[in-house]
Formats: structure tokens, C-alpha cells, sequence
């Protein structure tokens, strides 16, 4: 699930470099929360983390 | 001033990229392959280069320098709780080194850096004004833009390959190639 966060940086990236500036930042927010899922999807393992 | 903030963006996003270049090359010609909390600080450093390569594209913008702040700040989260794993007794260390520092001891500081310059060219107002905003960026900028792009397909493929759909293994030991 950590690969989400990249394919979606990736749009956001192509999103800007394309000229849609506001599809970009919203790209951006859904990478964000993806990641923060992927950071809760491995915290008690690979991460060592508890929450 | 203005010009100087245009000026520190692309060099934000220049340094970026190349902190991603470097990695990378690490990553194949020296086989380190990334822990699960070294992929969470390069997804802070493409987001953060997202949010500059925002402010290259379309000129500066309070959200986009927003945008680098943030992704900063979950970057380097990941870098200092990872610095912090390692600095228990008898932990030991993960991956090589660069100028005597560990990757992430070094994405901790260049995190640190992003926010601190950041909240430095904030305080040019003259970059938000609106004929000021609206300049078109150089070639140069514009041919940047697409190489830290490819550079983040790069990353999202390798990631792909290493970890697939699922969660990243811990240690991982090679990639899950589909012809494997």
C-alpha cells in the first residue's frame, strides 16, 4: 500500500507540470492521506510504532 | 525579492531532485535497498517537491508553500522516529552513509532545512503579488518540473517492485519482480 502514495505524487507532479494547478493540490491531499493510511497499515510491524 | 524567491523555489525543487538522484543511485549501483521508513521520508521529499514545483509552474503562493511545510513536516516525523530506533543501545544503524551521516539523520536535517526556508520566503510579500505571480517560468525551470516528475515515476516504480501492493517487509531483501 506504500506504492499508492508515490503513483499519486507521480499525478500530482504531471498534474502540475500540465498546467491543472488545483487538480494537483487535490492529488496531493489524497497522497497525504494515503500515506498516513500506509504509515497505520505498517506501524506495528515494520514501522515499530505504536498507536 | 521577488525574483529571489523564484529563484530559491527552483533551487528547492533542483535539490530535491537531485537528493532523489542520489538515493536512487545508492538504491541500484550500491544495492541499499530502502526500509519501510526511509520510503516514508522520500514521500516527504517528493511532496515537499511537489509544493515547489507548484510554486515554479505558477508562480508563489501561500497553499503551495503550505503544501512544502507540511510534507516536511511528515518527512521529517518519519526521519526522527527513525533516528530515534536507531539510536537505542544495540540497535545499530540502517544503510550506508553520506558525509558521515546516515540517510536519515541527513533527511531529518534537510527536512528541518525545507521548513526553515519556507518560512524564510514567506515573509516576501512582493513574490504573492498578482503580475508578479503570473510570470512564466524559464525553459530551464520548466525542464526541471518534468525531470522531477520522472524522477518520482522512478521512485513509485521501484516501490512497486519492491514492496507490490501490500505492506513494505521490514528488511527487505530484493525486489518481487513479476518474472521472478
Amino acid at each position: 500500500m506504500i506504492a499508492l502514495p508515490f503513483v499519486l505524487l507521480v499525478f500530482a507532479g504531471l498534474a502540475a507540470v500540465l498546467g491543472l494547478r488545483q487538480v494537483s493540490i487535490w492529488i496531493w491531499v489524497a497522497a497525504i492521506a494515503t500515506m498516513l493510511y500506509a504509515v497505520r497499515e505498517q506501524a506495528p510491524g515494520a514501522l515499530n510504532l505504536v498507536l | 525579492m521577488a525574483a529571489l524567491a523564484r529563484v530559491c523555489n527552483v533551487l528547492a525543487l533542483l535539490g530535491i531532485t537531485g537528493l532523489l538522484l542520489i538515493v536512487f543511485w545508492y538504491q541500484f549501483a550500491r544495492g541499499e535497498l530502502p526500509c519501510p521508513m526511509c520510503l516514508l521520508q522520500r514521500l516527504g521529499l517528493i511532496a515537499a517537491g511537489v509544493g515547489f514545483l507548484l510554486n515554479v509552474r505558477y508562480g508563489a503562493s501561500e497553499s503551495h508553500y503550505g503544501i512544502a511545510i507540511l510534507s516536511a513536516l511528515a518527512g521529517a516525523a518519519a526521519a526522527g522516529r527513525e533516528i530515534l530506533l536507531h539510536n537505542a543501545p544495540g540497535s545499530g544503524a540502517y544503510g550506508a552513509s553520506l558525509f558521515g551521516l546516515h540517510f536519515y539523520t541527513g533527511a531529518f536535517i534537510v527536512f528541518c532545512l525545507i521548513i526553515l526556508v519556507c518560512g524564510a520566503l514567506l515573509f516576501i510579500e512582493g513574490q504573492f503579488v498578482e503580475g508578479v505571480r503570473d510570470l512564466r517560468p524559464s525553459l530551464l525551470a520548466q525542464a526541471l518540473g518534468w525531470v522531477f516528475v520522472l524522477v518520482a515515476l522512478g521512485n513509485a516504480i521501484s516501490t512497486l517492485l519492491l514492496c507490490g501492493v501490500g505492506p513494505c517487509p521490514e528488511h527487505p531483501t530484493g525486489y518481487q519482480l513479476p518474472w521472478k
